[in-house]
C-alpha cells in the first residue's frame, strides 16, 4: 500500500518525476491507477441502466483508455528511431504509462463534476463527459511540460500526443456506447459515413484518378 | 610502444553500422571507403517483407469478414515500384552529378528503406484494430486501410531523404527526385486501388 | 469471429511472452504484476527486456567531464568521446570476463569433487589457467584505471597551461595513451580467446 501511496504522490508532483528503479512494479501500478481512475468515470457517466450497465461502462472507458495506450505502443517505437531519440524505449513506455495514470486521476477526479452537471439529455451528457476527458488530457499535458525531465523533443512529442488521440479516437468509437444502451451516440449518425453515400463517392473519385471508368 | 591516432579506429572495434557523421575528420576517412554492411544489401528485403505483413494483416481481417482474399502481391509492387524504377538513376545522378560517393549514398537510403519498412509494420497493429472496429463489415474495397499503409510508409521514407540531402548537401536534385517519387508512387497506388475498386463492383 | 481471433490471438501471445519472461527471471514476482504482464504485454515487454543500468566508473566519468571541457573543434571533440566510450565498454568487458571466469572457477572447483584422481589433474591445470587469467585481467583492470586516472589529471592540467602548443603536444599524448589502452584489450582478448580455446580442446 505504502508503494502505491508513494507513487500517486510522484505522479501528483511532476517535478520530482525520474526513471523509476523497479520499472515493472511501477508500471504495474500505474496501469491500476489508470484503469480504476478512468473505471470510476465510466461509472459516473452510465445512464438509463442497472448497477450492471455501469460496471460495464466503466470497464469500457478504462478499455479505451488502455486499448489506445497499447496500440500506442509499436507506433511510438517507430518513432523513436526515426528521430533517433536517445532515451530507451523502456523509459519512454514508463513514462507514458505515468502520463495515463495521471490522467486516470484528474479524470476520476472530474466524475464528481460531471454528476453534478449533468442534465440527462444524451447529447448535453455527452459533450460534457467529452469535454472532462479533454480537460484531463489537457491537464495531463500542461503537468509534463512543466516537468524538468523530457524524454521526447518537442516535434516527436506532439506526434507522440497525435497519434494517442487519434487511437483514443478510434478505440472510443469502438467500444460504444456509453450513455444509454437503448440511443445512439452524438456522432454516430456522422460517423457512418465510411459505408454511406460517401463511400461510393470517394470510390469514384480513386477510379477516375486511377484511370478507370466507372461503370 | 607508440599507437597512431587512425589506428586506434582500425579492426573489428569499429561499428560498420553507425550512423556516418558529415564532419570530415582525419580519423575515420578509410571507413567511408569500405563496402556497405549486410544490413544495407537486406534493406529491400526487409521493405518488402513489411509491406507484405502489412498487406496480410489487412487480407486476414478482410477474410474473416468478407471471405475476401485481395492482392497482397500487387500492393507490395504498387507501393516499392516506382523506389526500384528511380532509384539507380539517383544514384548515378548524385554521384555524377553532385560528387558524392557512392557507398555512403547505399547506406543513407537504406537506412532511410529501414525506417520506413519499421513504420509500416509499427503501424500494422493499429490497422488491423481499425479494420476489426470499423463500421465497413461489408464488401467494399479497403481503400483507406491500404492508403494508409502507403503513407506511413512514404511519409517517413520521404521526410528521412529530404533530412539526408538538406545535411550531406544536393537538395535540388534530391527534391526533384522525391517529387517524382511521389508522383510515381501516387499514380502507381491509385491505379491499383481502381483495379480492386473495378474488380469489387463488377 | 475476427474480434474473437484477435482476442484469442492477443492473450495467447501474451500468455507465451510471461512465461517466458518470468523463465528469464526478467519479470517480477507478484501474481498482480503476472497478470497485468499478460494482458499488457506490449507495454510490459521493452521495459522487462531493457538492460539493466550499468554501474558507472567514476574515472570514465571524469574523463567524459574533461574532453567536454577541452577547447578542441567539435570534430575532434566527437573523435574523444568516441575512444572513451570505446575505454568505458572494454572496461564492462573486462569486468564481465571477470565474472565470467570466477564462475568458471567454481564450477571447476565442483567438477574436481566428482572425479577420479588422474582427470583431477586436468582440471586443477585448468583451474591454475583460469587463475591466472583472473588475475591477469585484474591486473590489467587496475592498469588501465590508473591510467585513465592519469589522463583526467593530465587534461586537469592543460587548461592550466594555457598555450596552444602546450595543448597540442599534450592532446597528442593523451591520444597515444588511449590508443595504448585499447591496443592493450586487443591483446587481453587474444589471449583470453587462447585460454578458451584451449579449455574447449580439454573438454
Amino acid at each position: 500500500m505504502n508503494i502505491i501511496v508513494s507513487r500517486l504522490g510522484a505522479l501528483l508532483r511532476p517535478a520530482n518525476i525520474e526513471a523509476p528503479e523497479n520499472a515493472a512494479q511501477t508500471l504495474t501500478i500505474d496501469l491500476g491507477v489508470a484503469a480504476i481512475g478512468f473505471a470510476v468515470f465510466g461509472a459516473a457517466i452510465a445512464a438509463g441502466g442497472n448497477a450492471g450497465w455501469s460496471l460495464l461502462v466503466a470497464a469500457k472507458i478504462a478499455g479505451v483508455f488502455l486499448t489506445a495506450f497499447l496500440l500506442s505502443l509499436p507506433p511510438l517505437y517507430a518513432l523513436k528511431k526515426f528521430f533517433d531519440v536517445e532515451a530507451s524505449f523502456a523509459q519512454i513506455v514508463s513514462v507514458f504509462a505515468g502520463h495515463l495514470a495521471l490522467g486516470g486521476i484528474f479524470i476520476s477526479a472530474g466524475a464528481g463534476v460531471f454528476l453534478l452537471l449533468r442534465r440527462g439529455e444524451i447529447d448535453f451528457d455527452g459533450m460534457l463527459a467529452i469535454g472532462l476527458i479533454a480537460a484531463s488530457v489537457i491537464g495531463v499535458l500542461i503537468c509534463r511540460a512543466r516537468s524538468s525531465m523530457k524524454w521526447l523533443s518537442p516535434l516527436p512529442a506532439m506526434l507522440a500526443v497525435t497519434l494517442f488521440l487519434s487511437l483514443l479516437c478510434q478505440s472510443g468509437w469502438a467500444f460504444r456506447p456509453y450513455m444509454d444502451p437503448q440511443s445512439p451516440t452524438l456522432f454516430q449518425a456522422k460517423l457512418e459515413w465510411f459505408a454511406g453515400r460517401q463511400r461510393s463517392d470517394l470510390e469514384r473519385v480513386v477510379l477516375f484518378l486511377g484511370g478507370k471508368a466507372k461503370r | 610502444m607508440s599507437i597512431r591516432w587512425h589506428e586506434v579506429f582500425k579492426g573489428p572495434v569499429l561499428d560498420m553500422t553507425s550512423t556516418l557523421t558529415s564532419a570530415d575528420t582525419g580519423a575515420i576517412p578509410q571507413v567511408r571507403a569500405k563496402l556497405p554492411h549486410y544490413q544495407v544489401w537486406a534493406s529491400p528485403l526487409i521493405a518488402v517483407a513489411s509491406v507484405g505483413l502489412f498487406a496480410l494483416v489487412v487480407n486476414l481481417v478482410r477474410f474473416g469478414f468478407a471471405k475476401d482474399w485481395l492482392d497482397p502481391g500487387g500492393y507490395i509492387v504498387a507501393l516499392l515500384k516506382p523506389l526500384i524504377l528511380t532509384f539507380p538513376g539517383y544514384l548515378v545522378l548524385r554521384v555524377v552529378l553532385g560528387k558524392k560517393e557512392l557507398a555512403e549514398e547505399i547506406t543513407f537510403a537504406a537506412r532511410s528503406l529501414r525506417r520506413a519498412s519499421l513504420s509500416v509494420v509499427c503501424y500494422a497493429p493499429v490497422i488491423w484494430f481499425y479494420l476489426v472496429t470499423s463500421p465497413t463489415s461489408t464488401q467494399t474495397f479497403p481503400i483507406i486501410a491500404f492508403s494508409f499503409g502507403a503513407f506511413v510508409f512514404w511519409i517517413p521514407l520521404v521526410i528521412d531523404l529530404f533530412r539526408g540531402a538538406f545535411k550531406r548537401g544536393g537538395f535540388a536534385l534530391s527534391a526533384v527526385w522525391i517529387a517524382l517519387m511521389l508522383f510515381t508512387e501516387a499514380q502507381s497506388l491509385l491505379g491499383w486501388l481502381a483495379t480492386g475498386i473495378e474488380g469489387r463492383l463488377s | 469471429m475476427s474480434i474473437v481471433f484477435t482476442v484469442l490471438v492477443y492473450f495467447t501471445a501474451g500468455g507465451a511472452i510471461a512465461v517466458w519472461l518470468a523463465g528469464q527471471a526478467r519479470l517480477p514476482n507478484g501474481i498482480a504484476v503476472r497478470i497485468a504482464a499478460v494482458i499488457f504485454w506490449p507495454a510490459y515487454l521493452p521495459i522487462c527486456l531493457s538492460p539493466p543500468p550499468r554501474p558507472t566508473d567514476p574515472a570514465l566519468d571524469g574523463l567524459s567531464q574533461q574532453i567536454d571541457r577541452l577547447p578542441i573543434p567539435e570534430t575532434r571533440r566527437a573523435e574523444y568521446r568516441e575512444a572513451s566510450a570505446k575505454l568505458s565498454r572494454a572496461v564492462e568487458q573486462r569486468r564481465a570476463e571477470l565474472a565470467r571466469l570466477a564462475k568458471t572457477e567454481e564450477r571447476l572447483e565442483a567438477l574436481r569433487g566428482t572425479l577420479g584422481q588422474e582427470e583431477r589433474l586436468v582440471v586443477d591445470r585448468e583451474r591454475t589457467r583460469v587463475r591466472d587469467a583472473r588475475v591477469k585481467v585484474e591486473r590489467d583492470l587496475a592498469r588501465a584505471r590508473e591510467s585513465v586516472l592519469r589522463l583526467v589529471l593530465r587534461l586537469e592540467l592543460i587548461d592550466l597551461e594555457g598555450s596552444r602548443e602546450n595543448l597540442d603536444a599534450n592532446l597528442a599524448a593523451v591520444e597515444a595513451e588511449i590508443g595504448l589502452l585499447l591496443e592493450a584489450r586487443v591483446e587481453v582478448e587474444e589471449a583470453e580467446s587462447g585460454v578458451f580455446a584451449e579449455r574447449a580442446g580439454v573438454r
